[in-house]
């Protein structure tokens, strides 16, 4: 029986290693591309505003807060306007998912960190 | 529920798998006999039990804890059981002689379909109910019949077939 009991356990750690480190890898390569792929659409985004000059709109802000009350609106909708729209939809969405992962890495932090304690702990005792 | 099986769970589900050593050592042994009582190559028992623990390690979270553990485990060994039997199960054309082991009667050879056709109709459904793998109290579940009626259409069963081998041989 005790043979039995140890195959089981055995069974579950190695079906648990394997579970937990795709799950780490694939966490880490979703957050790495994430992130690759944001801050090279910010930079396209960036460089294409800067390209329109759509930055010297903030001048406005040099101004009186008169002027800038008067003015804050149509500028606004010139910076809507002149804004690459889809790359903007597709940066925003790209950061709400990178957001939701780290969330959720974190949600499962102390549960990964017990089973990589776990497991550690069971294959140096084998 | 027990209430230390609660905690355990709860603490599995926590990524604590040490844990799950608790709920092997307590159940192995149950699981071991029942699997074993229900299978004909007692040395595949230890698979399938290897195998329910799994499944149910698998499901775990998945799993309520305010249930009991056990009959959980049996669905899952029964499940286990059903698919190791699906897995073994033989093939066999029509017309073609085929063997039949028995535990009363022995290992002998006879015409299937002559033996099939002397059953009644009854008896030939519970005769391959059998075959598949089913227990005896799946059977009366399956054909809504006591238990004890499948017990004496099954003794009935075998000793016709016992007397159809001999008449043969």
């Amino acid at each position: 029986m005790k043979t039995l009991e140890k195959n089981i356990i055995d069974r579950v750690y190695v079906f648990e290693s394997k579970k937990t480190f795709l799950e780490i890898i694939i966490r880490t390569i979703t957050v790495v591309i994430l992130l690759l792929f944001i801050s090279l659409l910010g930079q396209v985004i960036f460089e294409l505003l800067i390209e329109q000059q759509t930055f010297d709109l903030f001048e406005l802000l040099k101004e009186d807060i008169e002027v800038i009350r008067i003015y804050v609106f149509d500028v606004l909708y010139e910076l809507y306007e002149e804004t690459p729209k889809l790359l903007t939809f597709v940066f925003i969405l790209s950061a709400i998912g990178l957001i939701f992962v780290i969330a959720k890495t974190i949600e499962n932090f102390n549960r990964i960190k017990n089973k990589l304690k776990s497991i550690f702990h069971h294959f140096s005792n084998r | 529920m027990n209430n230390s099986d609660r905690e355990v769970i709860l603490k599995i589900k926590q990524g604590k798998i040490d844990y799950f050593e608790y709920i092997v050592r307590k159940y192995t042994q149950v699981m071991n006999r029942y699997i074993k009582a229900k299978l004909f190559k007692k040395e595949d028992s230890e698979d399938l039990v290897q195998n329910t623990f799994l499944s149910f390690y698998k499901a775990i979270h998945r799993f309520r804890e305010e249930y009991p553990v056990l009959p959980y485990l049996y669905q899952i060994a029964k499940n286990e059981l059903k698919m190791y039997y699906r897995a073994h199960k033989e093939t066999v054309t029509l017309n073609e002689q085929i063997q039949i082991i028995d535990e009363s009667v022995g290992f002998f050879q006879t015409d299937y379909n002559e033996l099939i056709k002397k059953l009644t109709k009854e008896q030939r459904q519970i005769l391959n109910m059998l075959i598949e793998g089913y227990s005896y109290r799946e059977i009366s579940d399956k054909i809504k019949k006591p238990l004890n009626t499948v017990r004496t259409i099954i003794r009935r069963t075998r000793l016709q077939i016992q007397k159809i081998h001999n008449e043969n041989s």
